[in-house]
């Protein structure tokens, strides 16, 4: 363990909160998008998170993967949609924007923790390097 | 380390270790927040030193030769979390309250060697 160890941590959170907004991201930029290469309205992501051994005790956090989420989106009523079935409705993206927002405020706390813990460990590492001046 | 140095200096050394392992433990508390499952960890450093001190205590050499920097940290589930639906037992108030308080506590070790250091330094340049 060295003064680095815990600012590697501290930015594997980053970039795991990084992670999470990118697909945040793309869960908003695609709310209303009905065509997708798999066919069918897009489908909301999430992001898994493991906890990752880093050194004895100490472990960093890693995106473990990125998961579409299964449930079905709202059908709406568009008869001139061009996506429209027989019955003249639209199955949506079952994306929901409150639920994204409130995701999005979540991930950008914990990015701004994990900058105060290496802000915290960079003053550390200037005080210890003061000794002796 | 005796000598000019003294037996302070080791100490706050080996405080300063103890702070800087500490740091690490919280910043992996903050890293994994999201993170369902985890379990949030503390280091016990008060109680393993009572225990050398108690052992320490039935002879004056083991104070003496005990080498500051060996020694170990036990490092524990933290008992007081609260539990949310992801079984993650991290509070980041928590832990943010506790980044800051061994920062300062770091900060004071190294300005307690600056200080030592600063005064053996007088010492030695003497009165001119």
């Amino acid at each position: 363990m060295d003064l680095f160890t815990a600012m590697d941590i501290s930015a594997s959170g980053m970039r795991a909160q990084r992670t999470r907004m990118n697909v945040i991201s793309s869960n908003i930029a695609n709310a209303n998008t009905t065509r997708t290469a798999e066919g069918g309205p897009y489908r909301r992501r999430d992001v898994i998170f493991r906890e990752n051994a880093f050194e004895k005790e100490l472990s960093s956090v890693e995106v473990e993967d990125i998961v579409e989420d299964s449930s079905q989106g709202n059908r709406i009523f568009d008869p001139g949609n061009p996506d429209a079935d027989e019955d003249g409705y639209v199955r949506m993206p079952n994306v929901n924007i409150m639920e994204e927002m409130v995701n999005m405020v979540g991930a950008t706390r914990s990015f701004e923790a994990n900058t105060a813990a290496i802000k915290a460990q960079k003053d550390m590492a200037l005080k210890a390097l003061s000794i002796g001046r | 380390m005796a000598g000019i140095f003294g037996k302070t200096l080791s100490e706050l050394t080996s405080a300063m270790n103890y702070h800087l392992f500490r740091q690490g433990i919280i910043s992996s508390n903050i890293a994994n927040a999201d993170t369902p499952g985890f379990t949030a960890k503390e280091v016990s450093f008060e109680k393993e030193l009572s225990r050398e001190l108690t052992i320490s205590a039935t002879d004056p050499r083991h104070i003496s030769g005990s080498d500051q920097t060996g020694l170990n940290y036990l490092v524990k589930d933290d008992p007081f979390s609260r539990i949310g639906n992801d079984s993650n037992t991290v509070d980041v108030d928590k832990e943010m309250m506790k980044l800051s308080q061994n920062h300062l506590l770091y900060n004071a070790s190294a300005q307690m060697i600056q200080g030592k250091l600063d005064a053996l330094k007088e010492a030695i340049r003497g009165i001119q």
